[in-house]
This record gives C-alpha cells, sequence and structure tokens, in this order.
C-alpha cells in the first residue's frame, strides 16, 4: 500500500505543478492558461527527441527553458494580450484553441501511441513495504513540493509577489502606486509556460508521453483547482498530492478505467459541498 | 426573409416545402448514395450544434458536454436495437430522454459556478466516455467498439439506406421547427435576458435557476437523438468518435455558423462537414486548424467568443427619438400596493450600511429617499427588492412579507425596479418592454415550441401591455430599434417602460434622472406622474433636489444609514438639519470666517 | 511658467460615449488647498481619475509641475510626485497594514532602513495603525482605512496630492485627525492638494481655492471666505428653486 500511495503521490505532484500554473496566472492576471499542460506534454516529447540526439540532462532542461519561454511568449500575445479587459471567460476559449494546436503540432511529428520518456537520473527501482518505487517518483514530489511552496513563499513573503497579488486584486489602486500590472501578467505567464515545459523530464518519466494526456492533464489540474482552491498556491499543492493519492488508490482497489472517474467525482462533490475548495476564500454573494 | 419570417402562415408553408424536396432527392435521382450519407452527417452535426447552442449561444454557458450525449445516444440504440427491440422510434425516445437527463446532470454543477467550472466538467464527461464505456465493456463493447448494430426498423419495416435518410430529414425537420419555436419565443427572449444579466432576469421575476436547467436539459436532447441515426447508420460504436476532436468540431461549426443563429447552424454544420476544414481532408492537421480557428475567432471578434453571445456595439442614433418622448400620452390605470419597510439593517463585513431604516410608501404617492453619498439610499433599494437580504426588520407588501425572499420571487409579488446603469439587453425596444412581463402567463416548455393557444395568449397579451406601455411613454417611434443602441436618456424610460408592463404593485426607480438632459427629465418625471395618478406606488432614490420637489409626494431623508426625517418636500427643503446632513457633517475642521 | 503644481486647461473627459466633465480647467498652487465641490455625478471623481491616469481624455492638458502628462502612463505621473487616495477608502483589503504601507513604497528603490523609516512615519502619524501593522486592512475600521489610505499616498512624499472625498462615511472626528495631517503637510512641505468633497463645510474648513461643478462644467472659481461663496455651491447642489432661509 505504501508503495501505491508514493506512486499516487507522484502522479499527484504533476497534477500540482500544473494545478500551480494555473494559480500564478490566475493570480497575477485572473487568466488561467488551458494551454498550460500541453507545455509539459511537448516537452515530453522534445525531451525525447533531445536525448535521442544525445544531448545532457542540461542541455536538455535549457532547451525546454527556451522553448517554453518563446512558446509562452507567442500564447501571451497571441492569445491573451488582445483580451485585456473582455471579461472573464475570453481567454478560456483561446487558451484552449492553443492547447488543441499544440495537441496538433505534436500529433504531426509523433504517432498516437504513448513514448516512454527515461529520466536523466537513477531508474533503479527501490523496494519498500508494498511494492517498489521508482526514484524519479521520490523527486516528483520533492518537486512539487518545493516548487509549491516556493510559489506560495514568493506570493506573500515578496515585494514582487505582493505587488502581484495587489494589482489583482485593485488594479487601479496598483495602478497610482506605480505598479504596472502589464508587465507582471506577462512575466508570471512565461515563467508558468516555463514551469510547464521543465517539469517534463521529471513528469515524463512517471505519466509516459501522449497526446491524449494533454487534455486529461489540463482537466485534472482544474479539478486540482476547485479542490484546493482556485487562487491558492498551498492548496494546489495538497490537493494535487491528494488526488494523486485517491486515484492510485482507487486503482489499486478496483480497476484502471474507475482512475479517472474516481477524479470526477472528486470534482463534483467538492463543486457541490465546498465550492470554495479547502484554501479558497468565500465570496460575497448576492441573495 | 424578414416577410417569411413573420408571417404566421408563410414560414411552415416553406419549412414543409423545403422538407420535403430535401426528402424527395433521392428518389427523383437527385442524389446518390455517398450523397445521402453526406447530408446524413450533416443533419447529425446540425442536431449536436444546436444542443450547444441553446446552452452556450443563447444561455451564454459553455458546455462540451454534447459529444458525450452524442456518444450515450448511440450506445443506449444500439444497445436497444440489440439485446431488446429494434425500433428506431423507440431508440429515439430513449436516447431523447437520456439526452435530456444528462444535460441536466452536468448543469448541476454548473448552476452552482462560473462558466469555467461547467466547461471544465462537461469537458471531462467527454474524457470519461472511454472509461465509461470500458466499465460496461459487457454490453458496449469496450475499447473495441460495438459491433452488429442491425439495420433499423421502424415499426416492423426495415430502413435501407434511402429510408435512414428519409428518417434523419423528418427527425431534423421536425426538431429544428421547435428549435426555431423555441429561439424565437418569451423563452428564448428570455435566455438572452439571462445570459446578458442574471440580476436583470431575477429582477424580471425569471427565475435563474430554474431557466439555466432547461437550458441544459434541452441542449443534451438532439445530441442525444443524433447519436441514435449515428449508430444505425454505421452499425459500429467506437468510444474514439466521442471525443474530443468531435468537441472540437461542434464547437468550431457552432461559432462558423453564428451560435444564436437558427439558420446558421446549418451552414456551420455544412462547412464543417463537407468543406475543406472535414477530418479526413486535413487528416493530420484536422486539430492545428480547430485550434488556429478557435484562437482567431476568439480574439478577433469584438469581445471575443463570448462577444458573439453578447449585445453588439452601440450606434449612435438620431435624435428625433427624444423629441418623440414630449408626446406620451399619459394614461395609465396602476394599481399598487401599500409599501412597509420597517426597522430594516444591513451590515456588509461591519460596516453597518443600514440601522433601523423605515418608511411607508402608499398607491398614489411618490415618496424620494433622499441623502449624500452612503447614506444607504442604494441599499435600502436592494433591500426591498430581494437583492441583498436584510439583517433585520421587513419589507410589506400590502402586509405580507417580501424580505428573505430571494429577488425573482420580490419581483414576481410585484416589486419592479429600474437600476442606475440601464440593463437592457440587445433587443427592440418593444421586445424589451415586453420582456418585463416575462413572469406573468406562464407557459411552459411544451405549449411554447408547439405554439399552443396557451402560449399565443400570453404573446398577445404581451404585446398589448407592451403598445401600451410604449404609447405611455412617447416611444411608440422607436419601438422597432435596437434598445441597446438609444441614448441614456431613452434607455431610463425604456427601463421605465419595461417595469410598467410588468403590472407592479410598486415601483422602484434608482437614480433614474442622473445623467439627464433637461428634455429628458422632464420626459421621465411626465411618466412618474402618469403612473402615480394612475394610482401606483412609487419609490425613488434621487439626487437631483428640484426633480424631487416637482414629483414627489414625501420625501425621507436619509443619512450614514438612518432615517433622519420625513416630509413634504416644501418642508425639507427649508429644514435645517436635513441641509447640514446633505451638504456635509456638521463639526470637525473649523470654518473659515 | 507659473509654477503651479497642477494645471488643468480645457478638460473633455469621460466613458464611452458619455463626456462626464466637459472644457473644465482648474490650478493647484504649491502649499494650497483646491477644493472641487458639486452633488454628485457633477464630474469630480472623474477629473481626479484623469489627472492620475486611470482614464484618457478626450479633449484638453493635464501639466503636473510644469510637465505635460495627457496621456502619460499612472507611474510616470507618480514619479512625477503625484499622489492619489482614492475615494472609499481604497486600501487593499487582503494585505497587512504593514504590506498596505511597503506597497506605498512600491518602486522607489529605497534601502531596507529608509523603507523603515517612512513607515514609522505613517505610524507616528496614526498610531491606531501601528497596533494594528499585522491585521489585514480589510478587517479595519472605515476612519482605520482611511488613515491607512492617505498613509500610502503619502508614502511616496508626494508634492501633488489627489484626495477623493476623505470624509465619506467616517466620524467627524476622524475627519479632523485625518484633514489635519493634510493641513500640516501643507504649511509645512508645500504639499498641494486638490480635494474632492460632498461635504461642503468639511472642505471649506481646509481650502484655499474653490472651484464648483456642475453637470461637468465648472461654473465658479474663487477663493474661499469670498463673499457669495456659499450661496453659489448650494445652488450647485440643490439645483432649481435652491433653499430659502
Amino acid at each position: 500500500m505504501f508503495a501505491s500511495i508514493v506512486s499516487g503521490m507522484a502522479l499527484g505532484a504533476v497534477y500540482a505543478l500544473v494545478a500551480v500554473g494555473y494559480n500564478l496566472t490566475w493570480l497575477t492576471g485572473k487568466a488561467i492558461n488551458f494551454a498550460q499542460a500541453g507545455f509539459a506534454v511537448a516537452g515530453m516529447f522534445l525531451a525525447v527527441w533531445c536525448y535521442g540526439q544525445g544531448l545532457s540532462p542540461v542541455a536538455v532542461f535549457a532547451i525546454l527553458v527556451a522553448a517554453g519561454g518563446l512558446v509562452a511568449t507567442v500564447e501571451y500575445v497571441v492569445a491573451l494580450r488582445p483580451l485585456r479587459g473582455r471579461g472573464e471567460h475570453a481567454e478560456l476559449i483561446t487558451t484552449l484553441g492553443f492547447s488543441t494546436i499544440i495537441q496538433g503540432v505534436i500529433l504531426l511529428f509523433v504517432s498516437d501511441d504513448a513514448l516512454r520518456v527515461p529520466f536523466f537520473g537513477p531508474e533503479q527501482l527501490i523496494d519498500v513495504p508494498g511494492g517498489r518505487i521508482a526514484p524519479v517518483e521520490l523527486v516528483l514530489v520533492a518537486v512539487a513540493v518545493v516548487v509549491g511552496l516556493g510559489a506560495h513563499l514568493w506570493a506573500t513573503r515578496t515585494r514582487s509577489g505582493l505587488a502581484a497579488l495587489a494589482q489583482s486584486e485593485d488594479r487601479d489602486a496598483a495602478l497610482v502606486l506605480g505598479i504596472r500590472p502589464e508587465r507582471i501578467s506577462f512575466v508570471v505567464f512565461v515563467v508558468s509556460g516555463v514551469l510547464g515545459s521543465v517539469m517534463a523530464p521529471l513528469a515524463g518519466p512517471k505519466t509516459f508521453a501522449a497526446v491524449a494526456l494533454v487534455s486529461l492533464l489540463a482537466i485534472k489540474g482544474f479539478v486540482v483547482l476547485a479542490l484546493g482552491g482556485v487562487g491558492s498556491l498551498l492548496g494546489a499543492l495538497v490537493g494535487g498530492l491528494a488526488i494523486g493519492v485517491v486515484e492510485a488508490v482507487v486503482v489499486r482497489l478496483t480497476d484502471a478505467a474507475f482512475q479517472n472517474i474516481a477524479v470526477f467525482g472528486i470534482f463534483i462533490v467538492t463543486l457541490l459541498v465546498r465550492p470554495r475548495g479547502l484554501f479558497g476564500e468565500r465570496k460575497e454573494r448576492y441573495v | 426573409m424578414n416577410a417569411v419570417r413573420r408571417s404566421p402562415v408563410l414560414l411552415p408553408v416553406m419549412w414543409l416545402a423545403v422538407t420535403l424536396v430535401v426528402l424527395a432527392a433521392p428518389y427523383a435521382g437527385l442524389l446518390d448514395e455517398s450523397w445521402t450519407h453526406q447530408l446524413i452527417l450533416v443533419a447529425l452535426l446540425a442536431l449536436i450544434v444546436s444542443g450547444l447552442n441553446i446552452s452556450f449561444g443563447h444561455a451564454g454557458e459553455l458546455s462540451f458536454a454534447s459529444a458525450a450525449m452524442y456518444g450515450a445516444g448511440a450506445y443506449v440504440s444500439g444497445y436497444l436495437a440489440m439485446e431488446v427491440l429494434n425500433d428506431f422510434a423507440l431508440a429515439l425516445v430513449v436516447s431523447a430522454v437520456v439526452g435530456l437527463l444528462l444535460g441536466l446532470l452536468t448543469g448541476v454543477p454548473g448552476l452552482r459556478l462560473g462558466g469555467w467550472m461547467l466547461a471544465v466538467a462537461s469537458f471531462f464527461l467527454v474524457l470519461l466516455v472511454p472509461d465509461v464505456v470500458q466499465i460496461f465493456s459487457e454490453q458496449t463493447g469496450g475499447n473495441q467498439g460495438m459491433s452488429g448494430i442491425p439495420l433499423p426498423e421502424l415499426f416492423g419495416f426495415e430502413l435501407g439506406d434511402t429510408g435512414l435518410y428519409v428518417v434523419t430529414v423528418l427527425v431534423t425537420s421536425a426538431w429544428f421547427a421547435l428549435f426555431r419555436n423555441l429561439v424565437v419565443s418569451r423563452l428564448g427572449r428570455s435566455l438572452t435576458v439571462l445570459r446578458e444579466s442574471p440580476v436583470l432576469a431575477s429582477s424580471l421575476g425569471i427565475s435563474v435557476f430554474g431557466l439555466k436547467l432547461k437550458a441544459y436539459a434541452l441542449s443534451g436532447l438532439p445530441a442525444a437523438m443524433a447519436g441514435t441515426i449515428f449508430a444505425y447508420l454505421n452499425g459500429f460504436n467506437a468510444p474514439g468518435s466521442f471525443g474530443i476532436e468531435l468537441t472540437m468540431a461542434v464547437l468550431t461549426a457552432s461559432i462558423l455558423g453564428g451560435s444564436r443563429s437558427v439558420y446558421g447552424v446549418f451552414l456551420g454544420a455544412a462547412v464543417m462537414q463537407l468543406g475543406p476544414m472535414r477530418t479526413t481532408a486535413f487528416g493530420d492537421y484536422a486539430l492545428i486548424a480547430y485550434g488556429v480557428l478557435l484562437v482567431i475567432v476568439g480574439v478577433l471578434i469584438p469581445g471575443g467568443i463570448v462577444g458573439l453571445v453578447r449585445r453588439r456595439r452601440r450606434t449612435a442614433q438620431p435624435a428625433t427619438t427624444a423629441a418623440g418622448q414630449a408626446e406620451a400620452t399619459a394614461r395609465l390605470t396602476m394599481p399598487g400596493r401599500r409599501l412597509e419597510v420597517s426597522g430594516v439593517s444591513k451590515d456588509f463585513g461591519g460596516v453597518r450600511a443600514l440601522t433601523g431604516a423605515g418608511f411607508v410608501a402608499g398607491p398614489g404617492e411618490v415618496v424620494a429617499l433622499i441623502g449624500p453619498n452612503g447614506s444607504g439610499k442604494t441599499t435600502l433599494l436592494n433591500l426591498i427588492s430581494g437583492f441583498y437580504r436584510v439583517d433585520a426588520g421587513t419589507v410589506r407588501l400590502d402586509g405580507v412579507t417580501v424580505s428573505g425572499r430571494p429577488a425573482a420571487a420580490v419581483a414576481r409579488a410585484g416589486v419592479r425596479r429600474t437600476f442606475q446603469t440601464p440593463l437592457i439587453p440587445g433587443m427592440s425596444v418593444r421586445e424589451v418592454v415586453a420582456s418585463g412581463r416575462f413572469s406573468l402567463d406562464r407557459a411552459g416548455i411544451v405549449a411554447t415550441v408547439l405554439r399552443l393557444p396557451r402560449y399565443r395568449r400570453a404573446l398577445r397579451r404581451d404585446r398589448a401591455a407592451a403598445d401600451e406601455m410604449l404609447a405611455a411613454a412617447g416611444l411608440s417611434g422607436v419601438a422597432a430599434h435596437r434598445a441597446d443602441a438609444l441614448p441614456l436618456g431613452t434607455r431610463r424610460v425604456v427601463e421605465l417602460a419595461r417595469a410598467l408592463a410588468g403590472e407592479p404593485a410598486v415601483l422602484l426607480l434608482d437614480e433614474a434622472a442622473s445623467g439627464l438632459d433637461e428634455k429628458e427629465v422632464a420626459a421621465l418625471a411626465a411618466l412618474v406622474r402618469a403612473v402615480r395618478d394612475g394610482g401606483g406606488t412609487v419609490v425613488l432614490v434621487e439626487h437631483d433636489f428640484g426633480l424631487v420637489r416637482s414629483l414627489a409626494d414625501r420625501v425621507v431623508v436619509l443619512s450614514q444609514g438612518q432615517v433622519v426625517t420625513e416630509g413634504t418636500p416644501a418642508e425639507i427643503a427649508v429644514h435645517p438639519e436635513v441641509l447640514q446632513h446633505y451638504l456635509g457633517a456638521p463639526g470637525g475642521v473649523e470654518a473659515r470666517a | 511658467m507659473t509654477g503651479n503644481l497642477l494645471e488643468i486647461d480645457d478638460l473633455t473627459c469621460g466613458y464611452g460615449d458619455l463626456m462626464v466633465v466637459r472644457e473644465a480647467g482648474l490650478r493647484v498652487a504649491p502649499a494650497s488647498v483646491t477644493a472641487v465641490l458639486g452633488r454628485n455625478g457633477a464630474g469630480k471623481t472623474t477629473i481626479l481619475r484623469a489627472v492620475a491616469g486611470l482614464l484618457g481624455v478626450r479633449t484638453g492638458t493635464i501639466r503636473i509641475d510644469g510637465q505635460d502628462v495627457t496621456g502619460a502612463p499612472a507611474h510616470l505621473r507618480r514619479s512625477l510626485g503625484l499622489g492619489y487616495v482614492q475615494e472609499n477608502k481604497r486600501v487593499f483589503k487582503r494585505r497587512t497594514v504593514e504590506e498596505n504601507l511597503m506597497l506605498g513604497l512600491h518602486g522607489l528603490g529605497l534601502r531596507r532602513r529608509e523603507e523603515r523609516e517612512r513607515a514609522d512615519e505613517a505610524y507616528a502619524r496614526f498610531p491606531v495603525l501601528a497596533e494594528r501593522r499585522r491585521r489585514p486592512a480589510g478587517l479595519l475600521s472605515g476612519g482605520q482605512q482611511q488613515m491607512l489610505a492617505i498613509s500610502q499616498a503619502l508614502a511616496i512624499r508626494p508634492r501633488l496630492l489627489l484626495l477623493d472625498e476623505p470624509s465619506a462615511g467616517l466620524a467627524p472626528s476622524i475627519v479632523h485627525e485625518v484633514l489635519n495631517v493634510v493641513r500640516e503637510l501643507r504649511d509645512r512641505q508645500g504639499l498641494g492638494v486638490l480635494l474632492v468633497e460632498q461635504a461642503v463645510d468639511t472642505a471649506l474648513g481646509l481650502a484655499d481655492e474653490v472651484t464648483v461643478l456642475d453637470v461637468g462644467r465648472v461654473v465658479h472659481t474663487g477663493r474661499v471666505g469670498e463673499p457669495g461663496l456659499r450661496g453659489v455651491i448650494e445652488a450647485a447642489y440643490l439645483a432649481q428653486g435652491g433653499v430659502t432661509r
């Protein structure tokens, strides 16, 4: 059982990282990038290709950072900036479109099957009570915790984080204090995109690279948002890990086909029972 | 085209004619087998898109569940045909019910939260189709697919390819007739109101919850029926047919044809199915094409894709509209009821907005609420109309307590209002005014789409009431104009006329004169006076003291959340305390000599 | 030029098609308070927003300390020494008092020690804030929020301050405290203030010059203490008929 839980947490770590990406752009620009998962999956395929060319892990990371940054910039300019001030759901369609484009591009180069992504670290399985786990799984969880905590600390303890949150809370008030909301939204957006692509060499060995993963990962990231609370970075970390564990336990106890259904169940129950999520804030509502 | 649309006889005749022509085409040798096959596919896509349009285009909620409902219809029909009874009609009806239920199911979470979560939940549902199919693999054939669906039979007769074509055309024609009747109806216009402003919908007595549920349920119906046809068409169901690619195609088709258009659905479906976008031709590039289209349309259409379902931009209107108002014929009988507000208090997270506020307004009276900024006037109005809940105190109409009820219920009880910024959807002036009656003479969905006498009666009454109010307000000249394109003063009067059309017991006006020039204020005042003379109860929140003097029978003065004093306008004007409160807090900084 | 901290000429601006302010002009001299009076909807807040750079103008010019800033972004105007206290005690309610003050110092590039000094200045002015440093601003009372809002704007030691209805919804004693701070800064440090107020007496108690707006237009400009000023003001508030005394 212990092995299943660790394994589940590793998968949950991937979800958490996607959700952290969502939350970062949400906190700083009230926008959610549906293509976040697309960055990760595209990164996986790119990583496989890079390994195939004999490039070192460091080079691979560098390429991923550059590619992620570039594509995120393009996405921001094309699919987000023109929508300034258009209302809440506008970027849903355009980032969904962008995600679809990413999927299409991947399909151009690769077939429909899932691809194995080698891990640049030790691949020797470790014996633990209940089974065996791969080192990459431990690294994934550790990275998710670091990134989640780090993002949270940035948002709550640093000046730049403070300015970013403030301008999201009240744009005009921020403007008169010399804060530049445009710049902040852009930078954080690109950083989120890079976060997405950079997690690929870690997530890939766990999930396998497959085009179908883009939509699935994107959606599960949303479930994490709902469970953890939109806007809570810690919520994204906790929620993601929790969902991963639930998935693993469900698969172990029943059948693989119930994996996604269980997550869907969590989603619906959360929305109905505690819409603001575990760490989210209550909204003042009209009667 | 307009003439065709408006005539009650011409449209059904043309509809029938087109249906017959399309039906007869293969028998006349005009269409061969491959063409009938293609046309069936176009019809199927059109059916699914029409469902999407109901929830997305009209109600304004984006749900991706169509592909899942399509799949549900297909699998259920296939199962029925193979294991229970092979009858097309049976499969169609069962699928329709399944679609209805699934539509409700996916809508319920969407009701509680914003559009994002509904879109996500429905997207997820589509992703789950392979898993659900796998779990029920005994019945569905699992990932291998469901094979061996027999040729369709209808009441014992086997339907060949042409037979299936005929049935498809009939189903599509019938559904679209109902769909068209839904869109062009009170219900359709209620959806427009809902889409543009749920607050407005509530203020007209429309239950947002109920209306959304109706929209969700209806959107599942056609998709599931299309699934029935699809299953029989192929004789085989593969889980992959009901996935993201189809979802994207449906969304794209909807947008191409115009998400609120009835006939545009066919255009979009035809383009997607027959044109260069079809998957088989595009092959590997299909997804990229869909994605690019989504981004482009999302960005370039003013207001994004959501803007397609929003009002269009205002265009300047000729000044003649203002002149028309001066000729308002003010003859109104509008029996009002007694409004009693007592001891009302309201707290907003630690800030006391109102403390023990109260006043009375009776039929044939205009009561004005005045006071400086922050005195709680608008809060009081919002409390009376049910948009906020009182922390203490009551609001009563002829002795019946309405405080504590949700806004739509309060509106149905007879409290109608206007807003500081007029909430005017993108409809003609006449339609806007008529929408004030939507909670009266309610006709159900069935009566609406079948145009039963009950619906026709409600429509007649709507029209009569609208005409009466338009005449009273002097708006008859602009009745056919787009209401949201008119100048502010006219829009305020339109809002007022709409509120009056709803046969209000009490009329609440929220700073209706602000931003208007003298002429417009006069027109507004004339209408209010007509209401008062006709026996109505009017409460107005106003800053313009001159207007208050000329219009109000009584004035209630609020300051810092409490009622300071009451009296006639003449009394209030010379009341020393009022001046102090109105012009500024006494004491504090010393006045200069 | 004349050395005014603020010069507005022929300003027409508004929202969408609706021009709320028409051809307005006014001045704020150093070490002086100009009050903009008028009833609700007269365009007072709109003028402030235009000066701060939150609203585009259709025609007219805005000059801060002699420099033409019409069309310039808000952060640029701030760097010229402009502070803006918006109406409704607008602070970042989810951030603590301390964080709000730090936000007031955004982009100044001060060292830790200097930042501390400025924060302490604010706490010295309003001790009640010091006691609540770590509280989210949303939990403060209205008066405390207003004190915080003003401190936030004063953090950069502005030369020109825009004040929007500082007395709204506040008890007179708090208004007194808050405006005394402003008065002191004017007298001691030459601060120029553009004050928007609905509460006429409060405004007249502090202002040196008065500009009266009605339906977006300037109907009167004068010095406080002029005879008949009061009558003009009341007329603009109560419109036709006025008030008989």
